[in-house]
């Protein structure tokens, strides 16, 4: 018996010992990686001074369609694309208020809102998250959010198991992702693919309790720290818009929301790049020549606002 | 509490030192314990069902002390074996619409309703909102299975209800096997255990295995199986074949990898549970695939229905009768789902001809039996014969027979020449499926395929294990439950 329970002992603690050395190694390559676009806005709210004045808010719609460097010639200033792919409003209110804990306080938050924004939260590409688990904070808000267990929260490198291929490819050992990535903003060159939407008959717009109720305390703290909030719909292509089911109800949801907390809202949803598929790369997300016009278009109406005066 | 969480991970070193150093020296109290850590361990996920096990483990305990009292008084022998038969099947009966009650009401009732309207007549009945509990399947035909043995004296009823709660409740096969018979399972609770360090270590080596099938194989290939399921018209007929073989593999994965860990689970504890699986996907037809797929199940069905019902001793009629019988009962049992009752039906018609030729014997040795690779002739069985049961394993999977049906519809069109459409990682998986094969090839001779490790060398197992679990590691898919906790 004693021989057994030493054996069982001698392997827990082996394996601990490995799970230690394996989270420092792996957590610090993979941060200081800059294979995966994934890893590029957390590398830079986790080490560096973000010293913007105002920031892009909302899923991949802002990450690839509002071009902080025209934003800020246009309007003289300073601004961070925070947009997150794949990920809804929660995922969204994590990266906000883990770079306002690190960095500046933005004057101005520019908030992406659309079908997707009030969806509940997925697991996508959970795995960037892993390497900034030294954060005690971040660390909680992540288990919250992603229901992670006890034992990816304590125990050292657990969380990472099932992760390996994806770790290989992170660091570039696999194989090598386009990661240009430019103040959070990412201008994609891909041509046209109107497959997103040619086998749907419609899109319902997401409307999750919790995630509403998470959205309105982030406005209310947003509105209480006095940054200001600008709400806008960007640019899909028409023919999403139009099979968007109660298009009308969306957008009495988000009026509603910004009323309550005196938000002006850009809506560019039937203007004219909409119907150009030239400007798309799919029929929900502007290619970067899109991204560059719908941009400028933004900032002049930012400026007749007078919100940054 | 599934067998691999962190819950589970700490219950067991917990329970497994209480047993062996608190409660050793008294038998009685050893086995009250288990009952104990069994009934945590099951109320774990919901602890109102504890009542009910409990009820019926008291039920199938009370029948055999009837059974027993009935002997005692001597009655003359057709009225003994009458109050015999009827306290027995009254206990059967009761157990059964329990059973029936939390696994079947729904789909009897929708069923009842179908059948009206194809009259045309609507019926207003509504469907309860029933929670199946977890593992009912299992402990009910074990508790069964005692009541039944003590009817026809193949075991001596037991007064200690201590030993018998805790074996209808042994925490490691409560929720989804093996079936254990009482004759097995139950004079292991009414001896002492003594502590085997290498039984323990063989324990730990297949409580390993169990966890590279389950949570290596059986959760990765359930990722792909998901997503070719979830949109079969999305899907090539390649496609869908390929996740039907996932599915083959998931499956096996996970109800083989769960009881490779209930087995050396109760190994820790001394016990020895039956093997449950015994390499399935090397057999050379379907009737030596039946002898080697969840064999606590296909025996009991085998002892308590076929050969009550006269088994291959009748004439040739009857004997396509109980053959039916038993693969629609045993599809039933797996759901109240209409497809598994086609998914029965179908190995039904496969067994069929094969017991009418008297063909249903014919491999009852190991596949290439002291060879290292089997022949032509043995491949070509083996992969015709697992062809045969992916085309089965489609209908356990589908949501509807009519979802199944079109789905091997699209398998049999030309679309299967197409290349399957799926993600690169599935090549890993698949290099795991095939080391999966590898190992268990080689193994095919033992109980469970690293059996074999016992008598290598201390540095080899080492070795091994280490690699397995850094695979595991690695490697874990992201799916949850055990699929058969459904049943």
């Amino acid at each position: 018996m004693k021989k057994f329970i030493l054996h069982i002992i001698f392997v827990v603690s082996s394996s601990l010992v490995f799970l230690v050395f394996f989270d420092c190694i792996v957590s610090f390559q993979l941060r200081k990686s800059d294979n995966v676009i994934r890893n590029i806005v957390w590398k830079e709210i986790f080490t560096e001074k973000l010293e913007s004045d105002v920031v892009i808010m909302g899923n991949s719609r802002a990450m690839v369609q509002y071009n902080p460097i025209i934003l800020d010639t246009m309007l003289n200033i300073n601004s961070y694309n925070l947009g997150f792919d794949g990920r809804s409003i929660n995922s969204q209110i994590l990266r906000y208020n883990t770079y306002q804990r690190l960095n500046v306080k933005p004057k101005l938050i520019i908030q992406n809102i659309d079908f997707a924004t009030i969806a509940k939260d997925n697991a996508y590409c959970r795995e960037q998250f892993f390497p900034y688990f030294f954060d005690k904070t971040f660390r909680k808000e992540v288990v919250e959010l992603e229901g992670l267990t006890w034992a990816d929260e304590h125990i050292p490198g657990f969380r990472y198991g099932g992760y390996f291929h994806k770790i290989l490819s992170w660091l570039g050992l696999i194989e090598q992702e386009n990661s240009t990535l430019t103040k959070g903003y990412f201008g994609n060159n891909l041509k046209w693919d109107g497959s997103n939407i040619s086998k749907k008959t419609e899109i319902n717009y997401q409307k999750d309790s919790l995630s509403l109720s998470a959205f309105d305390n982030y406005l209310a703290k947003a509105y209480s720290e006095n940054i200001r909030l600008i709400f806008v719909y960007a640019p899909i292509y028409i023919r999403a818009t139009e099979m968007t089911k109660d298009l009308e109800g969306m957008f009495q949801m988000y009026d509603s929301i910004a009323q309550k907390y005196n938000i002006p809202i850009l809506n560019y949803t039937y203007d004219s790049i909409s119907y150009d598929t030239a400007y798309f790369y799919n029929a929900t997300h502007l290619n970067k020549t899109g991204a560059e016009l719908f941009t400028k278009k933004l900032a002049r109406d930012i400026d007749s606002l007078g919100i940054l005066k | 509490m599934l067998f691999n969480s962190i819950d589970f991970a700490f219950f067991l070193p917990i329970v497994f030192l209480l047993y062996w150093f608190v409660f050793k020296k008294n038998l009685r109290l050893q086995n009250l314990f288990i009952v104990v850590a069994s009934y945590v361990f099951y109320g774990w996920w919901d602890w109102r069902f504890l009542i009910l096990m409990g009820f019926t483990t008291f039920c199938s305990w009370l029948s055999g002390l009837l059974i027993l009292k009935i002997r005692d008084r001597n009655y003359e022998i057709e009225r003994g074996r009458k109050l015999s038969i009827a306290v027995t099947a009254s206990n059967i009966v009761l157990n059964l619409l329990i059973l029936g009650f939390f696994k079947y009401f729904n789909f009897f009732v929708e069923a009842f309703v179908e059948a009206f309207s194809l009259f045309g007549k609507e019926l207003s009945i509504h469907t309860l909102k029933i929670i199946l509990p977890v593992g009912i399947s299992f402990y009910t035909f074990q508790a069964l299975s005692y009541t039944i043995d003590v009817y026809r004296k193949k075991i001596e009823p037991t007064k200690d209800i201590v030993s018998f709660f805790a074996f209808v409740s042994f925490f490691p096969q409560l929720v989804a096997g093996p079936i254990e018979r009482a004759t097995n399972l139950l004079p292991q609770f009414q001896k002492k255990r003594v502590f085997d360090y290498s039984k323990a270590v063989d324990g730990m080596r297949q409580i390993l295995w169990g966890l590279f099938k389950k949570i290596v194989i059986a959760d990765n290939c359930a990722t792909f199986v998901n997503l070719v399921f979830e949109n079969p018209q999305d899907q090539t007929g390649s496609t869908l074949l390929l996740g039907a073989i996932f599915f083959a593999f998931q499956i096996y994965g996970d109800f083989s990898g769960y009881s490779d860990i209930a087995i050396g689970t109760a190994r820790l504890f001394g016990f020895n549970l039956m093997q449950n699986f015994n390499y399935p996907y090397f057999s050379r037809d379907i009737a030596e695939f039946w002898r080697r797929w969840h064999i606590s199940l296909t025996t009991w069905f085998r002892d308590y229905i076929y050969i009550p019902l006269g088994g291959s001793r009748v004439n040739k009629w009857k004997i396509v009768r109980n053959t039916f019988i038993i693969y629609l009962v045993s599809g039933f049992w797996h759901g109240a789902n209409w497809t598994f009752i086609t998914w029965g039906l179908f190995h039904a018609l496969l067994f069929v001809p094969l017991i009418l030729t008297g063909k249903n014997r014919k491999y009852t040795k190991t596949v290439a039996e002291g060879r290292l690779f089997p022949n032509i002739k043995e491949l070509i069985q083996m992969g015709m014969t697992f062809l045969l049961v992916v085309i089965g394993w489609v209908f356990f999977r589908a949501e509807s027979v009519g979802q199944a049906f079109y789905s091997l519809k699209k398998i049999f069109s030309r679309s299967i020449i197409e290349m399957p459409v799926f993600d690169k990682f599935y090549f890993i998986v698949l290099l795991l499926v095939f080391i999966l094969f590898v190992v268990e090839w080689f193994g095919r001779n033992s109980k469970y395929a690293l059996e074999g490790l016992k008598n290598k060398s201390k540095w080899f197992n080492w070795l091994i294990c280490f690699f397995i679990m850094l695979l595991i590691f690695c490697f874990k898919g992201q799916s949850g439950d055990f699929i058969y906790f459904q049943f």
